[in-house]
């Protein structure tokens, strides 16, 4: 009866495999009284759940299982923490460990007879003999797992063995062959909708078109594979195809988009704690700094990554990690240093059987000898790399071979062979770095946002109000930059004609109103890439200056009064505190900055009037504010001045008022010649509210605002 | 037990910097990030760490926005902003709303992790370049010059700068009569009455109070 129990219970999570959202309720159930026998099941399908958010604990879950297991001493319940622990290992990167305990598994299969599990033992001991190079030793796993599968009619061990064999073709740069088995895993997974097969097959498929030149196809894969990977919750899924997509842009020169995509890939890896993908950012990240030419900063990240591959034994991520140094002390002219490192990956390499590496490493010790003057071993190099890459089809490694030959034979003075290879070279090129790509890479990057803001309105219910709210702000600020673009243009081309010819009041009010407007969200900008563009790469310099111990008291003093400086700027350009505060908080801080830093004395009586204008109407009579307490500081001779704002139920009657030497000319004509006044006057005009300035007594001005408020 | 600490911000490289620090410091735990405010929100809410630190410009929701929101949500967690703000307001406000810290982007590392050990430990923290803003609010808050209306409190200020009646109701926008009867207020409030000059030598030994 037992075990019919757990038969049952290994029937299901094979049919369902178990997802993030059921750990919860696996956990529960281990708060409640159960059997030996159940409880070890149940921690088994824990660490089943887990080993991809949280190996450690997948491990943890499963070594418990075994104890509970072999207390009792049940075959089954030893098989499948075995198996588990197994998978943990692997997913911990400690792939011996792994390859140890599923050869325990196996034993204890055979004598089972449980044909299943030893299919899923081995795919997984080939797994981990591929992590460490051994390839010969994953290949036989992956052929055993596909027979035993194939017999047993057992679909998900078919998928799983053809991703392994197409991992192996894929290493001999066979293609073709790596991508019909790829294609196979696809199948099965879609047909049984199993998610994380899925997953990995489309990053799986974004790689070979990569291989393959079909950059665009690549992509596509990859956001279709981090697109499943979000909507599970897969954080190991997210990681790999983040990093495959960095790695796309990095190739397209995109440094930026490759950055952010390495650091999100970064992130997940963190979070849990996957060595072998960190290893891969750091490589990463290191690489677009050694194309940055920040050469030392970049050595830095190499190391982080070589240290991981080294404890590890991941020999084709050192063999990446040596080149990519080879690469960098080519760039710093240190010839020795930059052969050794390329000797090294080209040997881990021709160990690995790695075709695209061995041309590529090739190519590299090509280039190299052909700087230091040695042209007939370069040549010896470059063919070998040629072979190779036209062997395996790879489109990167041909452009790049075709052009290192066309340069070699012109110095060796062969020009017609160097003619015919450039011509090769430029037909690869076309493919590679087509232009189109950025253009297609920008459309499919907008369709997988957009596809997935969709999942998330549909996933979340309660979300929906903040997600139409800051798509609404999305839409408006997009709606802006086009306006802005728009108007600018469209005013700076007939704005003079437009005005001499309609001398029509309310279209130029429609004009002034506009340029202000204009005006306005221009510095807004301005000041946001000031503040936090500028502001915020003054202080990444900083801290890179010390990493890199080149900090001295004056560097620091001129990256702080430079930061100051854009601080004061982008303060003037637009008030930050008005949009995050509100506009009583805005006006008193403007009042609170002209006391400290001037000699006028300033009173205020204010009501608070947040959330009665419109935020255009905000902008507008704080600008208002601002620029008459301006006046009042620069040509009034004032020693007082005093703000109010009173809240009536319909309006806003703001009065500022000084005490200095009052306008010696007629309102009428103030307004007609000062510029500041004049665009008080069309702020306050746009809001349908009323601007006066009246001699104060005994001496001074007054200014009153009547603003209505917002209906 | 460690501390527990998540971190906004949609810069990457910044982030990356506060989480590279965060794992890397013995004692903290860190529990994840956010690269904009609704993100972070979401996370907040589901990690409820003990400390989160966010940036106030953010996509969607700023910094202080989702504190908000998470306050009066009644959550446990602490806040820090880290920001590259250095207004005064933006310092008081954030210490007003209930959070725990106001650092800004430029601190040293050593800065951050103080500000961490500090919070955890219940006590509030401000970047070191800006506790002068503090310091002077909370000597006002605490002197005799509380007990004065804002009307009073100006008319001393202007007598410490030696202004006479005059010229005080003209600064104040006010009749010489109400200044007189607000100036024999303060002296009672003071207990200034009947001595000579009181209040302009009271209100010089207390200049810098009265700045």
């Amino acid at each position: 009866m037992k075990y019919r129990i757990l038969l049952l219970v290994l029937f299901f999570f094979v049919t369902f495999p178990a997802h993030s959202d059921n750990i919860d309720s696996l956990k529960n159930l281990l708060k409640t009284p159960v059997s030996d026998v159940n409880r070890a099941s149940v921690l088994n399908q824990l660490a089943e759940a887990s080993y991809y958010n949280n190996a450690a604990a997948a491990r943890d879950y499963a070594q418990e299982a075994l104890g509970l297991a072999n207390k009792i001493n049940d075959n089954n319940g030893q098989l499948e923490s075995h198996f588990q622990l197994a998978t943990a290992y692997y997913f911990l990167s400690l792939y011996k460990n792994a390859i140890q305990t599923a050869q325990h598994c196996l034993a204890l299969c055979a004598h089972l007879g449980n044909t299943k599990r030893e299919a899923d033992v081995y795919y997984v001991k080939g797994r981990a003999h591929f992590a460490i190079g051994e390839i010969k030793e994953a290949e036989a796993c992956y052929e055993i797992c596909k027979n035993i599968s194939e017999k047993a009619h057992y679909r998900e061990g078919i998928g799983k063995a053809a991703k392994g064999i197409g991992d192996i073709f894929d290493t001999k740069g066979d293609f073709t062959k790596a991508l019909e088995n790829y294609d196979l895993h696809l199948k099965i997974s879609l047909e049984d909708n199993y998610k994380i097969g899925q997953m990995v097959s489309y990053n799986d498929h974004g790689r070979i078109c990569e291989y393959t030149g079909k950059t665009d196809e690549g992509l596509k894969n990859y956001l279709q594979s981090l697109k499943i990977a979000e909507e599970i919750g897969n954080f190991y899924g997210v990681g790999a195809a983040s990093n495959n997509i960095s790695i796309l842009y990095s190739v397209q020169k995109d440094y930026k988009k490759a950055l952010e995509y390495t650091f999100k890939s970064l992130e997940n890896n963190q979070k849990i704690n996957n060595l072998k993908g960190m290893a891969y950012n750091y490589h990463d990240i290191a690489h677009v700094m050694k194309n940055n030419n920040s050469l030392d900063t970049a050595l830095i990240y190499y190391q982080k990554a070589l240290d991981i591959r080294t404890t590890l034994g991941d020999k084709r991520g050192l063999s990446f990690t040596y080149f990519g140094m080879g690469d960098l002390y080519k760039k710093k002219k240190d010839w020795l240093k930059a052969r050794q490192y390329h000797e090294k990956s080209l040997a881990i390499r021709e160990g690995l059987g790695y075709k695209m590496g061995i041309s590529a490493s090739c190519t590299a010790l090509g280039t190299l000898l052909m700087e230091s003057g040695d042209y007939p071993t370069a040549l010896l190099y470059l063919k070998k790399a040629l072979q190779i890459a036209q062997e395996v089809k790879g489109t990167e490694e041909l452009y790049l071979t075709y052009k290192s030959l066309a340069l070699c034979h012109e110095k060796m003075g062969d020009f017609r062979n160097a003619f015919s290879f450039q011509t090769l070279a430029l037909s690869y090129q076309d493919s590679l770095f087509n232009t189109d790509h950025n253009k297609q890479f920008a459309q499919m990057q907008t369709q997988y946002e957009t596809e997935k803001k969709e999942k998330q309105i549909l996933k979340q219910d309660n979300d929906i109000l903040a997600l139409e709210q800051s798509k609404s702000r999305m839409t408006s600020q997009r709606n802006f930059v086009l306006g802005g673009l728009l108007a600018s243009g469209i005013l700076g081309f007939f704005g003079f004609q437009f005005y001499k010819m309609k001398k029509d009041r309310n279209d130029k009010m429609a004009f002034a109103e506009a340029l202000i407007y204009a005006q306005e969200e221009e510095r807004k900008r301005i000041a946001r890439d000031l503040h936090d563009g500028v502001g915020q790469s003054l202080l990444l310099i900083r801290k890179q200056m010390e990493t890199t111990h080149e900090t001295t008291l004056d560097n620091q003093r001129m990256i702080t009064e430079t930061l100051e400086e854009v601080r004061s700027i982008s303060r003037d350009l637009h008030p930050f505190q008005l949009e995050k505060l509100g506009l009583t908080a805005a006006i008193n801080e403007v009042i609170h900055k002209i006391e400290h830093s001037t000699e006028l004395f300033i009173t205020k009586e204010m009501d608070n009037i947040d959330g009665m204008l419109s935020d255009k109407a905000q902008i507008h009579v704080f600008r208002t504010i601002q620029e008459a307490l301006n006046n009042v500081m620069k040509h009034s001779e004032a020693t007082a001045a005093k703000v109010s704002i009173k809240s009536l139920p319909n309006e806003i009657i703001i009065t500022v008022q000084d005490n200095g030497k009052g306008f010696d000319l007629e309102w009428a004509v103030v307004k007609s010649k000062s510029l500041g006044l004049r665009t008080m006057n069309e702020r306050i005009a746009s809001l349908g509210g009323k601007l006066k300035i009246t001699p104060n007594q005994p001496k001074g001005t007054i200014i009153e605002l009547n603003i209505p408020k917002k209906t | 037990m460690a501390i527990r600490i998540f971190n906004a911000d949609d810069h990457p490289m910044l982030r990356k910097g506060i989480t590279d620090l965060l794992v890397e410091t013995e004692g903290i735990d860190w529990v994840g990030s956010a690269e904009n405010g609704k993100e972070a929100l979401e996370k907040i809410r589901a990690l409820q760490p003990d400390i989160a630190i966010l940036d106030i410009e953010m996509p969607h929701f700023s910094g202080l926005e989702v504190a908000q929101i998470l306050l009066n949500e009644g959550i446990k967690t602490n806040f820090v902003l880290l920001t590259l703000f250095k207004d005064e307001i933006f310092l008081t406000h954030a210490l007003h709303m209930g959070m725990k810290g106001y650092l800004l982007k430029e601190s040293s590392e050593k800065e951050i992790l103080d500000c961490i050990r500090s919070v955890h430990k219940g006590q509030s923290y401000v970047n070191a370049s800006l506790t002068h803003f503090m310091i002077h609010q909370k000597q006002i808050k605490n002197s005799i010059l509380s007990t004065l209306s804002d009307h009073e409190l100006n008319i001393l200020k202007l007598i410490a700068r030696q202004k006479n009646m005059d010229e005080i109701a003209e600064m104040l926008f006010i009749s010489p009569k109400t200044v007189s009867n607000h100036r024999s207020n303060i002296s009672k409030k003071l207990e200034l009455v009947g001595e000579q000059n009181g209040l302009l030598k009271w209100a010089i030994e207390h200049k810098e109070l009265l700045k």
